[in-house]
């Protein structure tokens, strides 16, 4: 048993190594691709750490340009769990909720969040406003989707009980039907971090003055693909770090709740 | 009987349907009419005209069918080469331990970059053609599918796995017969999440670069405010990307209920 | 039996995915040389004054005539030609102030100044903005604006394209540097209507026709860009250093053809006239005789005439530019000798038979 963890780490460390070896032999060694195409690793690395307190070539560094986009990103986010979370829970509890409102939602779900950048760009101007506004198109689809389902799943048998206990619709919908669907609901909200993130640097690339999205836009047209790489990067372990802090969040939540 | 009971649910649901569209549409245009927003956005009438209007006059260059064959044909072949590759290499890492630790890095890399992040170095890469096009969307319907699959391989009951080695099936048979099977309803959800995913990441390419396409209708909007044609696009988008999700779930509805007859 | 099938189905997936993916992969990479046509060139340029005079050769036959397929892609801006030509999706270009970025990254050629577009190259301003109070600058009496009114605006333009350029140089005039005002990235189009419906403190102008829909919109000019800039802004040709090297007889030939109808548009309007206005017209832009007729007074491509003056330098405005741009940190200090490396005058001076002198300080 131990013997396969070791050859697994030393296979995980190997491709690692291996990428990068040949990343490193493709341009620095071999110069197979020019720099303009694929920047070497070193050079990717050297303008990571240049980026922090460079501001050149995008008039900001890299910590700002990420708080510019984790504010509007967590703007929309937020206002997306408050209006998803509910409104998928309301639409599964009420029936004649359901019907009307559940065609409508099937109507706009299939609408790509980033498809919404124009027009909020003609309702609510250049500015955070309307990117938090594109935020929210994607990230409150999943809200909705999965808080409905979860309620929808919760079993027959629980509510049963509960009815038989005299519990009031409200009672039930508090202490059986919310519970039950925490997971779900949480799942839903994990999923909406991923399509807010997307969506900022979609909204960014298209339209702004500051965040990840708009340094690699920058980057584009002047052939600085090292800071391209660097804000793909940046992307990423954003995209990392609050995923993490949300699974911590989630793990409190629905443990506390059992 | 049962059927006759079907089809009044199913009329009555479409009604309630039907109800709630046109309080919408109403709700817009009386929106639209009243308040400042009126300005800016045209009324629904309006847009659903542009709408059928688009099929018969071009925007741009091609006509509404056009721009939905264009971003169809960006979409598809890079689609079934994610998908395909991706349930081949997820499987691979859910079933086999050290391709698992071997490709898992790699993939852990590439997981949290958003496709769209990718299209600006994939110019650079392939161009401001299609090439750039296939590529990111390759990686939109590749890295949903991967999960989901390795997902799918690891979840198989090991009960039924002991079964197959007791009544001495070779590791091949066992794989071929239990562990592909049970993966395909997890293959099914990650190729379904993978169908929107790559919708969603052509509309921003072809926003970002190109002169045709779903997704270039509302960004061209944008040259002449013309708020209307970004409406007629978002239709056209919601629309498409509404029957490919249909013929997905259709054909899980199809295969899966193959699989599992034939378990 | 069924498995069997199954993985039928499979594979038949497999070839039909690998099929489409071979099918779009040949299209993709058109090869350069051969061809019954000539040496096949794929030029890239703008639907504007710099691509007029290849538009007008090339519907004229004249790179037929020269032995050349000349294969023509519009772009809106000159940077993503910065970025075909990085792809290696054209070999040459005719392009703006972008093409500086493309000069330092070291592997493109200069090839020729064709056209001077100054005029309509400028940021402007609402007539109600308060930068129009201030008139502060004693060299620079046309320049409008102060260190408080500038510092911290956002500026609607094209990244990487004259138009930050521009936008930068004014912030500049003032102490100020390109981080200390926002760029607010669009194309040039959308830029304009959405400064109209008041996006933005300030707009940059990227020429024509731009600037006269800014002007019927009652928009002011604040900065000039040669004012500002002291540089005067030449368009001209760009080539892949690989593909020049490997085809310089194509080149020239390519050089000379266009140069042909550069000397015909600068000593006669009227040509110019008739065919600019239908080529804009053609790609969207609304022109009308009127603005056509603007742009032309504006414009003035550079020929033999304008070469042979001795005061005249090859390749100022990419020199000048690239100096700048180093100073803005959008260029990094040890690629700037790429830039004065790549000129190329030698064509030109085959061409026309005449000694250039290339920029320098």
């Amino acid at each position: 048993m131990d013997k396969r963890k070791i050859i697994s780490a030393g296979l995980a460390i190997l491709s690692i190594v291996l990428f990068i070896f040949i990343w490193y032999l493709c341009t620095d060694v071999l110069e197979l691709v020019p720099a303009r195409t694929l920047p070497s690793p070193e050079k990717v690395l050297d303008s990571f750490i240049k980026k922090f307190h460079d501001k050149n070539p995008d008039g900001g560094t890299l910590i700002e340009h990420t708080l510019a986009s984790l504010q509007v990103a967590l703007t929309g986010y937020l206002w997306a769990i408050i209006i998803g979370v509910p409104l998928g829970i309301f639409m599964a509890w009420n029936r004649n909720v359901d019907k009307f409102v559940r065609p409508l939602f099937d109507l706009l779900k299939p609408i790509p969040g980033v498809a919404w950048i124009p027009l909020m760009i003609v309702i609510f101007g250049i500015g955070i406003k309307s990117k938090a506004a594109v935020v929210f198109c994607s990230a409150v689809v999943p809200c909705i989707l999965n808080s409905y389902t979860g309620i929808k799943q919760s079993k027959e048998v629980h509510m049963w009980v509960a009815r038989t206990f005299g519990a009031t619709r409200l009672q039930m919908l508090w202490t059986v039907a919310i519970p039950t669907a925490l997971p779900h609901i949480m799942t839903g909200i994990r999923v909406a971090l991923s399509s807010a993130w997307v969506a900022i640097v979609a909204a960014e690339l298209l339209g702004s003055t500051k965040g990840l999205g708009f340094m690699i836009q920058q980057s584009r047209g002047i052939y600085r693909t090292d800071i391209i790489i660097v804000g793909m990067l940046a992307i990423g372990i954003c995209g990392i770090i609050l995923s993490i802090i949300l699974s911590f969040i989630e793990h409190l939540v629905v443990k506390g709740r059992k | 009987m049962m059927d006759t009971k079907k089809l009044k649910q199913l009329a009555k649901d479409s009604v309630y349907g039907l109800i709630s569209v046109c309080v919408f549409l109403c709700i817009w245009a009386f929106g639209v009419r009243t308040s400042d927003i009126g300005i800016v956005m045209p009324g629904p009438g309006k847009v659903i005209y542009e709408f059928i209007q688009s099929f018969f006059v071009p925007i741009g260059k091609y006509t509404m069918p056009g721009h939905i064959l264009w971003s169809l044909y960006r979409v598809l072949p890079a689609y079934i080469v994610g998908s395909v590759l991706g349930i081949v290499i997820g499987i691979a890492m859910g079933w086999f331990r050290y391709v698992n630790s071997f490709l898992r890095p790699l993939y852990e890399m590439i997981r949290p970059i958003p496709p769209i992040a990718w299209i600006p170095i994939s110019i650079v890469w392939f161009g401001i053609g299609e090439g750039s096009k296939w590529f990111i969307i390759f990686l939109a319907a590749f890295v949903p599918v991967v999960l989901n699959s390795i997902s799918g391989a690891k979840s198989v009951d090991p009960l039924l796995l002991k079964c197959g080695e007791m009544l001495g099936a070779d590791k091949k048979y066992i794989f071929r017969t239990i562990v592909l099977p049970y993966s395909v309803p997890y293959i099914f959800s990650g190729l379904q999440v993978a169908l929107s995913a790559s919708w969603a990441t052509v509309v921003a390419a072809e926003m970002i670069r190109s002169s045709e396409g779903v997704g270039w209708i509302i960004i061209s909007s944008m040259d002449t405010n013309n708020v209307t044609q970004s409406l007629v696009g978002i239709v056209g988008i919601g629309i498409v990307g509404f029957i490919l999700a249909v013929m997905m779930r259709e054909l899980e509805g199809r295969l899966c209920r193959w699989t599992v007859r034939e378990n | 039996m069924n498995i069997h099938r199954r993985f039928i189905a499979l594979s038949m997936i497999l070839c039909l995915a690998l099929s489409f993916a071979l099918a779009g992969g040949s299209g993709e990479s058109a090869d350069s040389a051969g061809g019954d046509g000539g040496t096949r060139i794929r030029v890239g340029t703008m639907p504007n004054h710099i691509g007029v005079p290849i538009q007008y050769a090339l519907v004229n036959g004249m790179y037929e005539e020269a032995g050349l397929d000349v294969e023509l892609i519009l772009f809106p801006t000159g940077a993503p030609i910065n970025e075909a030509l990085a792809a290696e999706q054209i070999d040459l270009a005719g392009t703006g102030g972008a093409g500086v970025f493309a000069l330092a990254a070291g592997d493109c050629y200069w090839l020729g100044d064709y056209v001077r577009t100054s005029d309509g190259l400028g940021v402007y301003v609402r007539p109600d903005s308060p930068i129009l109070d201030y008139q502060v600058l004693p060299d620079k009496p046309e320049v409008y604006g102060s260190k408080e009114t500038v510092e911290g605006i956002t500026i609607l333009g094209s990244l990487g394209t004259t138009d930050q350029f521009e936008a930068v140089c004014w912030a500049q005039c003032f102490g100020l540097t390109g981080n200390d005002i926002s760029i607010l990235n669009m194309d040039r189009g959308p830029a304009v209507q959405a400064f109209k419906m008041g996006e933005g403190d300030a707009i940059a102008c990227g020429g024509p026709p731009y600037n006269f829909e800014l002007e019927a919109a009652g928009f002011v000019e604040v900065a000039d860009i040669t004012d500002v800039s002291g540089v005067t802004i030449d368009d001209g040709m760009i080539g892949r250093k690989e593909f020049v090297d490997n085809n310089e007889e194509a080149v020239r030939k390519f050089v000379e053809v266009t140069y042909e109808v550069v000397d015909l548009f600068a000593e006669n309007d009227e040509i110019l006239y008739e065919f600019g206005l239908n080529f804009y017209n053609e790609n969207g832009k609304d022109y009308s005789g009127d603005m056509m007729q603007q742009e032309l007074d504006s414009k003035d491509y550079i020929g033999k005439a304008e070469m042979s003056k001795p005061e005249y330098r090859f390749g100022s405005a990419m020199v000048g530019m690239g100096d700048f741009y180093v100073l803005d940190g959008k260029i990094e200090a040890e690629m700037l000798p790429n830039v004065a490396a790549s000129m190329r005058p030698d064509f030109l001076e085959g061409i026309y038979g005449l000694d250039l002198t290339v920029y320098s300080e």
